[in-house]
Order: C-alpha cells, then sequence, then structure tokens
C-alpha cells in the first residue's frame, strides 16, 4: 500500500527529530538566580549597558502559529530565552540558543486570541466549526491550507464570528500576563507583555505591535483589527488606556510587506494628514521594526541605487500566504520615511516618521531565530530544514519560496541603565535603540558639535558624548553659526560571531529647494583597503567555505571606531543620520542548511550575507 | 546506523498504538447499541453556535434540522467506526492523541504541597544558587607589530600599570568597558565572551595580569573583589521553586503518560523483506 504523503511527512519529521537529538550535545539548564542577585543600576548614563532580546515573539496561541504546526506557549517563550531547550512544533525537534537574551516578550496577535488552543477542547463551540478539523489535521500542507484561508478571511474582514469569542480572549490574555509577571526576574531577565494589531486591507501590511511597560494596569482586551483597521483609531485606544494608566508603546513592522502603505502620507482614509495626525503617531510609535523574519525594510534597491548593500534580505511579497508580489515600493521603507518626515516637518506639520530603530524575530513557534547557523524557522512546521528549503508536500511553490526568503530573525539592542523594565522602556522612549540582522554586534553613537578625534579616543568616550553631544535617538539644533557636527562612532563584533567589515553612515536632507536626498558615507573599514575612483570602498572579500558552510576571522576587525564630520553639512538644511555596521560576509542559514542536508544551495537566495546593525538615527533641525 | 533507522520506527509505531488505545479511552460510553440521545446539554450548544454564527436563535424549524443533523451525523458515525474507517486516518488519530494529552496535562494541575516544593528544592539547590560575581578591570593591548613587539609592549604596560599608571591611559580605547563592578559571571561571558570568563576564576587578584585572549584581542586584567554565591535560601526563592517544579510538571505529564503506555504495549517491528 502506497503511504499517503501526510504519513511520509511525519515519518520523515520523526527520523530527522532523531537525528537531531543524536547530534545534541547535552543540553544545558541554565541556572536560576534569586531575583535579588540583580545587577546594580549604574551611576550615570555612560556605564549604559547594551542588552539584547526581543518585542515580537508568537506561541500557539496565535491564530497563525497554531495552524502552522506550533504547539509551545508562553512558558517555553521564555524558557526558551533564558537558555533552556524547548521542542516548538509537532515535530519533535528541539531548539536552543547559542547565546541567551536579556529580555523577551509575549506579543500574540490580537485577533481570535485563544481560540485556536480552544479548538483542542473537546466540547467547546470553537472545537466544533467545520475549520477546526482541518487546523488540528497532521498532515501539515491541510492546516497551512486553512491558514491560507484564515488569514484571507482576517485581511479581508470576513472572519467566522464565531472565532471571536471575548471571553476566550480575555481569559487568554489575562493568563499570558500571569507568565509574563511570573517570568521577571529583575536585574537579570526582563519579560514585557504585548500584542499583535493585525491590521492588514488588502493584504497590505500596516501591522503592529504594542508593548506594556509594566503589567500594573493592563485593558480588558488588546485592541484588534475587528475594532478597527486605522492605525489612528489603535493611537486614540492607547492614548485612552494609557489616561487610565497604562504605559504602552506601538512599534510597525514590515513596511515592506505593506505596498506603499506603511509610511504612506495621507491618513487612512485617503485625506491630507495633519498636525493632530502627526502628534498622535508620534505620541504612540517611537520605534521601528527594522528588521525581521518576514525580511528587511531599510531601503530597496531602486529605493537607493547607489547603495550597494541595499539589497538585504529583502521580502519583497504582500503579506499573504499566497505569495503576492508587492507592485509598490515608496512609502514601504523606513530610510525614505526618514528623510519624507523631514519635509512634513519643514510644512510645519511636525515630523510623523521620528523613529528609531530595533530588529526582531517574529518568531511563531515561541523560539525566536536570529543566529543564521541555528536557523529554526517562523512556524513550527519549519522546526523541519527540509520543510524550510522544499515545504511540505502539497504546499504551492510560491508559499515554499515565501519560507525560501525567510530571514533568520534580527536582534533588538538597548542602551539601559539596567536590565529592569522601567529602564529598558524608557531606553526605548528615548530611542536610545539599535537593530541587529541576528548577531549581537554592539554599536555605541553620539552626535555634537565640537567632539573631536581626542574625544573618541579618550576612556571616557560616553561620558563625553552625553555631556556634549546627544546619543542615538537624539535632536541636535542648529544655532547661528553652526559648522558641522561629528560623530563618535564605536562598534563591537559579536564575540561568538564574524569580524566587521565596515561602518557606514547613512545621511538623508531636505536641501535648500526643498529637494530630498540620501547619501552612503563609508567612514571606517578593516584591513588597508582605499575607496576607489568612485567613492566606493573595495569589497572586504570572502572567506565563506560553500561546501562546509564555514568562514574565518581572517579578514575584518573585532572593533570599529571613528570621528566623523560631515563633510557635505549645510547649517540650514535638516538632516537626519544613522549608522550602518556591516559583518564579513558568512553563510546564511539556508546554505547551513543545505549543507547539512546534502541539498544542492538553493538558487533564488543569496549563499552568504552581511550581517549588519543599524543605530537609531540623530536628528539634525536648523535654527 | 541501524539504530538510528529503528528508533523513529518504534517511536512512530508506539505512537499509533496509543492512538487506539487514547481513542477507547476517551470515547463517549453511550455510542453502542441503536439508541441515540441528543442530550439537553447537546441542544443548549447547538442552540449557542446558531446565535454565534447567525445573531438570533434558532425557530423551532432550524433547531429541529440541527437536531437531525446531529442524530444523523452520530449515526452514521458509529457506522463508520463499526466499519473500521477510523482505522487508518491520521487526521483522526492525531486528534485523539491531543484530546487525549490535554486530559493527562489538566489532570495534574494542582499546587505542589510544601513537602513537594522542599524536596525539589533540596534535589535542585544548585539551579537556585546564585551565580559568583566579579568586580575587576581591563584594557586592551594594541594589536600592532608581531609576536615579540607584543610581548614588549605587554611588559611595559603591566610595568607602568605596577607603577600605578591610571588604566584608563593605558592601551587602547575600545566600546568594553574599563572598569565592570559585582557582574555575574553569566554576564562576563556575554559581554567578554566565552574564553575570557573562563580566564577569570583562574586569576589572582589585585595585580595586573595577562594577557588574557579574548575574540578582541588581548586584556591584561586586574580582579578587584570575587563574591562566591552564598547559599540560597528556600523563604527568598519559593517562587521560583514553585515555577520550576509546574513546568517540570507540565512537561513531564505527557511523557509519563506515554512512557507507562510504552511500558505496557509490546512492539512488534516487522523487518523488511
Amino acid at each position: 500500500m502506497a503511504m499517503r504523503p501526510s504519513i511520509l511527512a511525519l515519518l520523515a519529521g520523526l527520523l530527522l527529530s532523531a537525528c537531531a537529538r543524536e547530534n545534541q550535545e547535552a543540553t544545558t539548564v541554565p541556572a536560576i538566580a534569586p531575583t535579588s542577585q540583580v545587577q546594580a543600576k549604574t551611576a550615570s548614563p555612560a556605564d549604559r549597558k547594551a542588552y539584547f532580546g526581543a518585542l515580537h515573539v508568537h506561541t500557539s496561541i496565535s491564530f497563525d502559529a497554531f495552524t502552522n504546526g506550533t504547539r509551545t506557549m508562553p512558558e517555553d517563550a521564555f524558557r526558551w530565552a533564558k537558555g533552556e531547550a524547548i521542542e516548538p512544533g509537532i515535530n519533535g525537534v528541539k531548539t536552543q540558543l547559542g547565546t541567551p537574551y536579556d529580555f523577551y516578550i509575549v506579543s500574540e496577535h490580537a485577533e481570535m486570541l485563544g481560540s485556536f488552543q480552544e479548538m483542542q477542547t473537546a466540547g467547546t463551540a470553537v472545537s466544533k466549526l467545520p475549520i477546526a478539523k482541518r487546523v488540528l489535521s497532521s498532515d501539515g500542507a491541510v492546516a497551512a491550507a486553512a491558514f491560507t484561508e484564515i488569514l484571507r478571511d482576517l485581511n479581508s474582514g470576513t472572519l467566522d464570528p464565531a472565532l471571536l469569542d471575548p471571553k476566550i480572549a480575555r481569559t487568554t490574555w489575562r493568563s499570558i500576563a500571569d507568565v509574563v509577571d511570573k517570568y521577571y526576574e529583575p536585574g537579570k531577565f526582563t519579560t514585557f507583555l504585548g500584542f499583535e494589531w493585525t491590521s492588514s486591507p488588502d493584504n497590505e501590511n500596516l501591522h503592529r505591535v504594542v508593548v506594556f511597560g509594566d503589567n500594573k494596569v493592563l485593558p480588558d482586551l488588546p485592541f484588534s483589527t475587528q475594532d478597527s483597521q486605522d492605525p489612528a483609531a489603535l493611537w486614540a485606544w492607547m492614548d485612552a488606556q494609557r489616561a487610565k494608566g497604562s504605559v504602552l508603546f506601538a512599534a510597525p513592522h514590515n513596511g515592506n510587506a505593506s505596498n506603499g502603505r506603511m509610511f504612506e502620507q495621507v491618513k487612512f482614509d485617503g485625506s491630507p494628514i495633519d498636525a493632530e495626525w502627526v502628534q498622535a503617531r508620534t505620541r504612540n510609535e517611537p520605534l521601528y521594526e527594522l528588521t525581521q523574519i518576514k525580511g528587511t525594510s531599510e531601503t530597496f534597491p531602486s529605493l537607493s541605487p547607489n547603495d550597494e548593500f541595499a539589497n538585504f534580505e529583502l521580502w519583497d511579497f504582500k503579506l499573504s500566504a499566497e505569495s503576492q508580489r508587492a507592485t509598490k515600493h515608496a512609502g514601504s521603507y523606513a530610510r525614505q520615511a526618514l528623510i519624507d518626515g523631514l519635509e512634513i516637518e519643514s510644512r510645519g506639520l511636525g515630523n510623523p516618521f521620528k523613529f528609531g530603530f530595533y530588529g526582531d524575530n517574529d518568531t511563531h513557534a515561541a523560539a525566536g531565530s536570529n543566529e543564521e547557523f541555528n536557523h529554526t524557522g517562523k512556524f513550527g512546521i519549519e522546526m523541519v530544514p527540509g520543510v524550510r528549503l522544499k515545504g511540505l508536500p502539497g504546499m504551492p511553490a510560491g508559499q515554499v519560496e515565501q519560507v525560501r526568503k525567510f530571514s533568520s530573525g534580527g536582534l533588538a539592542g538597548v542602551w539601559a541603565d539596567e536590565n529592569t523594565r522601567p529602564a529598558l522602556y524608557d531606553a526605548m522612549l528615548r530611542r536610545e535603540t539599535f537593530a541587529t540582522s541576528g548577531t549581537f554586534i554592539r554599536v555605541r553613537m553620539f552626535g555634537g558639535f565640537g567632539l573631536t578625534e581626542a574625544d573618541l579616543a579618550a576612556p571616557d568616550f560616553a561620558a563625553r558624548g552625553y555631556q556634549r553631544g546627544v546619543p542615538m535617538g537624539g535632536d541636535l539644533k542648529g544655532k547661528p553659526g553652526t559648522t558641522a557636527p561629528t560623530f563618535l562612532i564605536r562598534a563591537l563584533k559579536d564575540p561568538k560571531s564574524a569580524n566587521l567589515d565596515r561602518i557606514q553612515v547613512v545621511k538623508g536632507w531636505l536641501d535648500a529647494a526643498g529637494e530630498k536626498h540620501e547619501k552612503v558615507f563609508d567612514v571606517a573599514w578593516a584591513g588597508e583597503r582605499k575607496p576607489g575612483p568612485d567613492g566606493k570602498l573595495p569589497a572586504i572579500g570572502n572567506t565563506v567555505d560553500l561546501k562546509t558552510a564555514t568562514y574565518a576571522n581572517t579578514i575584518g576587525a573585532a572593533e570599529l571606531a571613528v570621528a566623523w564630520t560631515d563633510p557635505e553639512f549645510k547649517p540650514g538644511e535638516r538632516a537626519v543620520y544613522y549608522v550602518r555596521v556591516l559583518e564579513i560576509p558568512t553563510p546564511r542559514w539556508s546554505t547551513y542548511d543545505a549543507v547539512r542536508l546534502k541539498l544542492p544551495l538553493p538558487k533564488d537566495v543569496p549563499s552568504t550575507i552581511q550581517e549588519r546593525a543599524w543605530s537609531s538615527p540623530i536628528w539634525y533641525t536648523p535654527s | 546506523m541501524r539504530r538510528l533507522l529503528a528508533e523513529p520506527l518504534v517511536h512512530f509505531l508506539g505512537i499509533g498504538l496509543l492512538l487506539f488505545v487514547g481513542y477507547a479511552l476517551v470515547a463517549p460510553a453511550d455510542t453502542g447499541g441503536d439508541r441515540i440521545v441528543v442530550s439537553r446539554a447537546t441542544i443548549a450548544d447547538l442552540v449557542a453556535q446558531h446565535e454565534r454564527a447567525v445573531g438570533r436563535a434558532p425557530t423551532a424549524d432550524e433547531l429541529k434540522q440541527l437536531v437531525d443533523t446531529r442524530a444523523a451525523d452520530e449515526m452514521v458515525y458509529r457506522e463508520g467506526v463499526a466499519m473500521g474507517l477510523d482505522r487508518d486516518d491520521a487526521v483522526i488519530k492525531r486528534r485523539v492523541r491531543q484530546k487525549y494529552e490535554m486530559i493527562a496535562e489538566e489532570a495534574a494541575s494542582a499546587p505542589p504541597t510544601n513537602a513537594e516544593i522542599e524536596a525539589y528544592f533540596a534535589a535542585h539547590r544548585d539551579r537556585f544558587t546564585p551565580p559568583p560575581l566579579v568586580s575587576f578591570r581591563q584594557v586592551m593591548v594594541p594589536p600592532e607589530g608581531g609576536d615579540a613587539a607584543i610581548a614588549a609592549r605587554v611588559s611595559a604596560m603591566k610595568a607602568a600599570l605596577a607603577d600605578g599608571a591610571r588604566p584608563e591611559l593605558v592601551g587602547r580605547a575600545t566600546l568594553l568597558p574599563l572598569r565592570s563592578n559585582d557582574m555575574a559571571m553569566d554576564r562576563v561571558a556575554a559581554e567578554f565572551g566565552a574564553d575570557f570568563a573562563g580566564a577569570l576564576p583562574g586569576l589572582p587578584e589585585d595585580s595586573w595580569e595577562g594577557p588574557v585572549p579574548s575574540s578582541y584581542g588581548l586584556h591584561l586584567v586586574r580582579i578587584d573583589a570575587r563574591k562566591a554565591a552564598a547559599p540560597p535560601q528556600l523563604a527568598a526563592v519559593r517562587v521560583l521553586v514553585q515555577r520550576e517544579w509546574e513546568n517540570e510538571r507540565r512537561i513531564r505529564a505527557r511523557d509519563e503518560r506515554l512512557q507507562a503506555l510504552r511500558e505496557r504495549y509490546e512492539v512488534v517491528v516487522e523487518a523488511a523483506e
């Protein structure tokens, strides 16, 4: 008798899981220090440390995680972030972080909160819905098809109301909050509660993650796209919660999947934006999630034709499981938005796009996946490496391509006084944050007038930066007679990852005629390279051996630093500056997987990538 | 290799057997015979579902239709089971397994007793012991030149530091902190790398030592103080102990149930022809 694909898939999963276990080193269980063992709060901002973590994490409570083979709960998420091995999917494969995180969140989709979990309980109303049988199917392709349908209904506002039971959502919301509090160990490991508002009209992604700074006053229920698909309605709801005592901000993500809508310069209904709308946005959205599994939305090659590194981990689709290509890029990417913001501000409306950066995950399996060598995909089903590269039997080819083009996730870096909710939250509000594409690169930047090379070399460089300038996320105000600002920049490699290639400064500005410009400056680099006649620095080289998926730190530098003064500064022009730090090339996750499985390297994704970090911007405003 | 191949097959067949048993356990008791009872609770459920989907209670005709459908479902279901149609259906088996595991997990939800907390704490005391803390300073050795030049530089830097030179003026500038106070050892590893953290316990206190290598280069290090971990007191960590105890039970409940079944069943794996 011929085996059906579902049984083959199950067998393959079990085989692989046995192999994975066989190869796994003994699992270590990290120690749990009592909460009294806290790191003392730093005496001065100069002693702030870079803490790493994630603000965008789903477990099986989210509908799309559940339908895609995830079975983990919020407990598992926090245990994984602290360094324990967990089993995210139904396929028996375990995953464990190489470098544990300092902070972590659980931020489920507000829509259908808990309903899919409830399908497992016999006798409940949702367990009897026709979709429940398909959602619970052991055939991953059947469950994935159910997911495709639900996502379509969600995005078009035609969900079965039976999936939206507020009683289930309320109980689920409280139980998540309890787990979040149970795992908070101030000074050692910080947990946040959040949710995702999942608005994507016409499959154009406007999603926001809402982060709570503490759990003292929480809304009865999160705000969902059933309440409204309009971001301004979300901000109004957030303002109302704040008035009741909640501490919260929102961060949008995946402008790349918004088809031009994330940073559009009109309101949701198409009417012109005004100062009130701008203030509501900036009051509620201090940060933007720049990179995650569904791609990086810093910029796009057609928007930044002179940026040779713009083509990085792009995911050029709309938000649908049916592989619809994005047709518009303007309005989708953060760099252009930063520059558009200068222009909008010059019209007296304020700057709606004044955000800092962080990187994140968007895992739907509780376990994030920032490490290329340790990539475990977005959903539970992708815990099996063959599924990441080739999909499940019966999965449409376009959907498989979307999975192959998933990036391994990024990381949020935060310069904070200590590892506690208030300290991390304050740092996020002042935008003293940076994004990485997944490795633990530390980057620090100060901008100021009159900062010098000597300040960079001084042992108290950070103290000088705070005294005579502003850190990343800050504002420089011009005065009559202002000379060009100098930026003190230092970048340290991840001690477990690759060396650094270069530091770049990305500048955007508005000229006297109101024209918008951008330019990427190479400002510090490893080795004896000289920029060519075109001003471009030659490539660092590539040590990756594609047969073994290995690289060598024989090129690049462990640390780079520079005091850079803008050579093209004009005191009358609004400008925005941020730093981009590149690592030397290393294997992409798909290369690690293909080598392990002895499969050919996939042709539609790069074999090697240059991991990177992006600082939050510093803005210059003329007097 | 043979073991590797054999193990998942055993695993697979074991799960299959479990599903049959699991099904027998959770199947309603009144499914036999030729009598079908549509209970008041079932009817209330049908009404509630209808209300949710349509926004109002069903009419009498609609309700009759719902009840008839439910009864027909049950009749066809019984006949299907009698014909063995459930036996080779992976969807049904998976669903039954999920229900079975839910029951197993729910059965284990009582809070731990004092004795259980104390026993767990005693058995896992190490996990509740805070990491040792270290206070230290470090400066980085400029990397230029060959081995001899670096060795000479290290000697000169150490001599200067021994003479009381301010450490922030010796060595090259770096984003790594010069001074770290009361830092947990896992935090040292996160910031300086595992090699560096591993070298610290071997260094004497109150003198500039090294060079200590890390992935950033060479460091001279002075240990200013060490604080050993104080033995944990249950009262101070009780909440954590209970959290860990409950999590372990949550994970273990399923595994134990499966293990018990494995012990009851004899699994025969036929060799390939």
